[in-house]
C-alpha cells in the first residue's frame, strides 16, 4: 500500500519557502481540533511573532471566516496572516499540509489546556478588561457576519507578558462547535455529537463568554473531565450556570453577568445590549425557567425517571433498540396525552410518528430506528436529528459526515447514509417543521443529495455526498494521506507524482478520487456513467480513464504529465492485447509509444481511438472466424477420397458422358447431312 | 419430413413427364419419318430398341441422363445406316439380311451403357485432382488468417487465456469495498 501513497512534492512551495515551521516546537496552547500549532518564522520579517496551525486533513477550515478576517481584521482577536500548502515534517515523516499562519500573542492563555490558570488573573481584571474584550470581539464577529464559536478560557490570551490586554484566539481552523467541550456549548446545541453541533449564532458566543468568565472566576476549567450524560442531566435539571460550578455562585455583579450570559433559554440569554447595560451598572437579571420542556408525568425508561423531554429523547437516542421496544409497549397516544398535557397532538403528527404500526408487518431494525428518530424529534423538536448512533444538528450533517470519514468510522457513515431517506426526512419535517422553521431548508439540501447517497455507482455514494456538502474539504483518499489535495489541479499533479512512483493503478476505482473528481471536475456525469458501466471490463475502463484524464488535462490547462501519461498508456496494454489483429496491435502499440513520449494525454487520446479500433477489430475478427470456418469445412470436404459412387462424380460423369454422346450424335448428323 | 416427401414426389412426376415427352418426341419423329421413308423409320425403330427398353425398364438416380446417353449413342450408330437407307432404299432388305447394321447399332447402345459406367469414374478422378489444387489454395488462405489473427481464429474466438503470442487475458478488475 505504501507504493500507493502519493509522495510529497520534491520542491517546497513559495509559501513554504517564506514560512519556516519548527515542528520540534509545538504550541499546545494554540492547537485546535482542526490542527496542531507550531512556532514559525517569517523569513521576510523574522521579528514577527507568529505561529502556524498545520491543518488535519479530515477537518475543513472555515473558509468564509478566513476570508472575512483576512480582508478586515478584528481588533482583540487573533487573525490569520497567511495560509497555503507546504511540506512539513510531522510524526517523523514529510507531509504536505495546509497551513494557516497567525500572529502569536506572547502572554499565554488565561487558563492553559492542562487547566492551570494564568497567575496574572485577578477578579478586577476579569470583570473589567477581559469581559469587555470578549464583548467587543463577540460584537465584532457578529457584525462581520459569523459567530466565533470558540470563545474558551483556553483560547483567550494575554497579548504580551506584561500587558493586561487580552486577545481571543482564532476560529477559522476548526468548523464551528467541532470538538468544543460540551459544557462550553449552549444547551440548545449541546445535545448533538461533538463533531456535529452546527454553526450556532452570536447567542452561542455570549454563552461561551459566560462560561469563560465563570471558569476564570473559579480559576479552572469547570467543564473538563465531566461525564457527558450526567453533566447534561445536571445542566437540564439545575441550569448550566449552577451545574457548571457545582452549585457555587459567583458573588457580586460578575455573578449576575455570568448567570445572564449562561441562561439556557436563548430568549433569556444576555447579549451585547444587556452586557453593555451591565457595564453601565444596570442589571437586567432574569430567572430562567424550564417549563416548556417538562413532562407532566415523569417517564421511567431503563430504570431512570425522566421529567424532561430533551433528556428522554437523549436517553432514547443512546439506546434506540430498547427505546423502540419501550415505545411499542406503550399505548402511545395515552402516554403522550398524560405526559405532554400542553402539547397539541394533532392527527397529522400522530400519522407522521406512526408508532402504532404493527411490529410484525414489515418491521425491520431500520424501521425501528426510524421510529425512535421520529419520537425523539417529536420530544425535542429543535434538538438534533437522532438516528442510530448519530445525533446531529440539522445544519451540521456535513461536519459530522466529514468527521466520520476522517476517522474511518464505517458504521457512522452508514448511519449518515440512512438519513438520506425521503420518507424519514418528510416525517421528521412533518413532526418538527412548525417548531423548527430552519429544518425545511436544511432538509431540502439533503433531499437533493438523496440520488447520490443511495447510489453505489462510481463518482456517487456517500463519498460524493461528503464532497458535495463540504466543498472545501481535501480529498480523503488513503492514497493522499501524506498530501493535501483540494482542487482538480492539485489532484492531477498529485496523480502525476503518484504515477512517477509506480502507484496509481486503477486510480478511478478509488471511490474518494472518483467522488472528488465528480464534485470538483464540473459536469462529468456522462463520463462517470460510462466509467461505471465499464467497471467490470478493465481494458475498456482503462481506455475511458485515459480519455477522462485527457479531458481534465485540457480543461485545467495543465502542463505535460509524463508519468501519468506513461501509467495510463501502460494500463492500456491489456486493451491492446485484446486486439486480435496482430498487425494492428503493433501499429497501435507504436503509435501509443510515440504519443506517450509527449507526456500529453490529449495527444494520446486523439491519436489513438482505441475504442473504435477495438470495435473494428471485433467486427473484422468475427468475419475472419466465419471465413476460417468456411475454409475448414471446404478443406474437410475436399481432402476426402472421391470415388465414382459420389453423387457429384456420378452427376458430373453422367453429364459429361451425355454431352459427349450428344455432341457426337449431332456432329455426325451434320456431317452426314452435308 | 412430409414436405421433403412431397418434393421428392414432385421431382419424380417431373422426370416421368420429361421421359414421356422425350419418348413422344421420338415416336412423332419416327411416325413423320415413316410417312417420308418407311424403311428408315423401321430401321430406326428397330435400332432404338435398347433405348426403349431402358426407357421402360430403367429406374434409379439420373435416369434421364442415362437414357439420353444411351439414346445419343444409339442415334450416333443408327445415323450412318439411316443415311444409306435414305439414299438407297432398295438396299434395305439385302443390308438388313446381313444383321451387320443391327449389331453395329446395338453396339452403339452398348457404348452408351459403357459411358454410363465410365463417366463417373473419370469424373471422380478429375474432381480429385481439382480438389487437391483447391486444398492447396485454401491452406495458404488459412495460414494467412492465422498469421494475422492468431490461433484463436481457428477456434472461433472461444479460447481464453494464453494465445500463441503468450498473451494472457487480463483479470477483471475488482471493486474495492465501499
Amino acid at each position: 500500500m505504501s507504493a500507493d501513497k502519493t509522495p510529497i512534492p520534491e520542491v517546497q512551495s513559495g509559501f513554504g519557502e517564506r514560512y519556516e515551521i519548527n515542528t520540534k516546537a509545538p504550541l499546545a496552547d494554540f492547537s485546535t481540533p482542526g490542527g496542531q500549532a507550531f512556532m514559525v518564522v517569517d523569513k521576510e520579517n523574522a521579528e514577527r511573532t507568529l505561529y502556524a496551525v498545520v491543518q488535519n486533513n479530515g477537518i475543513a477550515v472555515r473558509n468564509d471566516v478566513y476570508k472575512s478576517l483576512s480582508s478586515s481584521m478584528i481588533s482583540g482577536m487573533i487573525c490569520p496572516v497567511a495560509r497555503g500548502v507546504m511540506n512539513v515534517s510531522l510524526d517523523g515523516r514529510s507531509q504536505q499540509r495546509f497551513v494557516t499562519i497567525f500572529e502569536r500573542p506572547t502572554g499565554g492563555p488565561l487558563i492553559s489546556s492542562d487547566g492551570k490558570p494564568n497567575p496574572r488573573l485577578n477578579p478586577m481584571l476579569i470583570k473589567k478588561n477581559i469581559a469587555l474584550a470578549l464583548l467587543k470581539v463577540a460584537v465584532a464577529v457578529d457584525k462581520a457576519g459569523f459567530a466565533h464559536r470558540r470563545i474558551l478560557p483556553t483560547n483567550v490570551y494575554f497579548a504580551s507578558p506584561t500587558s493586561t490586554d487580552v486577545v481571543v484566539g482564532e476560529c477559522c481552523t476548526t468548523p464551528a462547535g467541532v470538538r468544543c467541550p460540551m459544557g462550553a456549548e449552549p444547551l440548545e446545541l449541546a445535545f448533538a455529537d461533538e463533531t456535529a453541533r452546527g454553526e450556532g449564532n452570536t447567542s452561542a458566543d455570549f454563552y461561551q463568554i459566560g462560561v469563560t468568565l465563570q471558569c476564570l472566576n473559579f480559576g479552572k476549567l469547570l467543564y473538563a473531565g465531566r461525564d457527558r450524560n450526567s453533566f447534561l442531566t445536571a445542566r437540564v435539571n439545575q441550569t448550566s450556570y449552577w451545574s457548571m460550578a457545582g452549585g457555587q455562585d459567583i458573588p457580586g455583579t460578575l455573578g449576575t453577568l455570568v448567570r445572564g450570559l449562561m441562561a439556557d433559554e436563548v430568549e433569556e440569554r444576555w447579549h451585547a445590549e444587556e452586557m453593555v447595560s451591565w457595564f453601565e451598572g444596570i442589571s437586567n437579571s432574569k430567572r430562567t425557567t424550564m417549563k416548556a420542556w417538562s413532562l407532566s408525568r415523569p417517564t421511567v425508561f431503563e430504570g431512570v425517571s425522566y421529567a424532561d423531554r430533551r433528556l428522554l429523547a437523549d436517553a432514547f437516542a443512546r439506546n434506540p433498540q430498547k427505546a423502540a421496544a419501550f415505545l411499542r409497549s406503550l399505548d402511545f397516544t395515552k402516554w403522550i396525552q398524560a405526559s405532554l398535557r400542553d402539547e397539541v397532538y394533532s392527527e397529522r403528527v400522530e400519522k407522521a410518528l406512526n408508532v402504532a404500526a404493527d411490529k410484525s408487518v414489515g418491521s425491520t431494525a431500520r424501521s425501528e430506528m426510524r421510529l425512535v428518530s421520529r419520537v425523539c424529534m417529536f420530544l425535542h423538536p429543535n434538538g438534533p436529528i437522532r438516528y442510530k448512533d448519530v445525533s446531529v444538528n440539522h445544519d451540521a450533517i456535513h461536519l459530522g459526515l466529514a468527521a466520520a470519514f476522517a476517522e474511518g468510522k464505517k458504521s457512522l457513515i452508514t448511519s449518515y447514509s440512512e438519513l438520506f431517506d425521503m420518507k424519514l426526512l418528510s416525517s421528521l419535517l412533518e413532526i418538527a417543521g412548525r417548531l423548527n422553521p430552519t429544518l425545511a431548508s436544511s432538509f431540502n439540501v439533503l433531499k437533493n443529495l438523496i440520488p447520490f447517497a443511495t447510489s453505489n455507482q462510481l463518482g456517487k455514494g456517500m463519498e460524493r455526498v461528503l464532497y458535495e456538502m463540504n466543498p472545501g474539504i481535501p480529498c480523503l483518499s488513503p492514497r493522499f494521506d501524506n498530501i493535501f489535495v483540494a482542487s482538480m489541479k492539485q489532484l492531477m499533479t498529485s496523480l502525476e507524482r503518484l504515477a512517477g512512483k509506480g502507484g496509481g493503478s486503477n486510480i478511478l476505482f478509488d471511490r474518494h478520487v472518483a467522488a472528488f473528481c465528480a464534485r470538483h471536475g464540473g459536469s462529468l456525469d456522462r463520463e462517470f456513467n460510462q466509467l461505471a458501466a465499464a467497471q467490470k471490463d478493465q481494458p475498456k475502463f482503462n481506455i475511458l480513464a485515459l480519455d477522462f484524464f485527457s479531458m481534465l488535462q485540457q480543461r485545467y490547462k495543465l502542463d505535460k504529465l509524463p508519468n501519468l501519461t506513461n501509467k495510463l498508456v501502460e494500463n492500456l496494454k491489456p486493451a491492446l492485447k485484446d486486439l486480435k489483429d496482430k498487425k494492428k496491435r503493433e501499429e497501435v502499440s507504436n503509435l501509443l509509444d510515440k504519443a506517450k513520449k509527449s507526456g500529453d494525454l490529449s495527444k494520446v487520446s486523439s491519436s489513438v481511438n482505441l475504442l473504435q479500433i477495438q470495435a473494428e477489430d471485433r467486427r473484422e475478427f468475427a468475419a475472419a472466424v466465419s471465413e476460417m470456418a468456411f475454409i475448414e469445412r471446404e478443406r474437410k470436404r475436399l481432402t476426402r477420397k472421391i470415388v465414382f459412387q459420389d453423387p457429384e462424380a456420378q452427376l458430373k460423369g453422367l453429364k459429361g458422358a451425355r454431352n459427349l454422346s450428344a455432341v457426337t450424335a449431332i456432329g455426325l448428323a451434320v456431317v452426314l447431312m452435308l | 419430413m412430409a414436405a421433403s416427401r412431397k418434393n421428392a414426389g414432385v421431382r419424380m412426376t417431373r422426370k416421368q413427364s420429361t421421359k414421356q415427352t422425350l419418348l413422344t418426341g421420338i415416336g412423332v419423329a419416327l411416325a413423320v419419318l415413316a410417312l417420308v421413308e418407311w424403311q428408315v423409320a423401321l430401321f430406326a425403330t428397330i435400332g432404338l430398341l435398347p433405348t426403349f427398353v431402358l426407357a421402360f425398364t430403367g429406374a434409379g438416380a439420373h435416369m434421364m441422363l442415362k437414357l439420353q446417353i444411351v439414346m445419343f449413342c444409339n442415334i450416333t450408330a443408327i445415323l450412318p445406316f439411316a443415311a444409306q437407307f435414305w439414299s438407297r432404299p432398295s438396299e434395305f432388305g439385302s443390308i438388313l439380311d446381313q444383321l451387320y447394321p443391327i449389331i453395329m447399332v446395338y453396339m452403339g447402345a452398348a457404348v452408351g451403357y459403357g459411358l454410363i459406367f465410365a463417366g463417373p469414374i473419370v469424373a471422380a478422378m478429375v474432381l480429385q485432382a481439382l480438389s487437391q489444387d483447391r486444398v492447396r489454395g485454401l491452406a495458404k488462405k488459412r495460414q494467412a488468417l492465422i498469421d494475422r489473427w492468431g490461433g484463436e481464429v481457428v477456434s472461433g474466438g472461444t479460447v481464453s487465456g494464453a494465445e500463441p503470442g503468450g498473451m494472457v487475458t487480463p483479470p477483471s478488475a475488482k471493486l474495492p469495498e465501499k
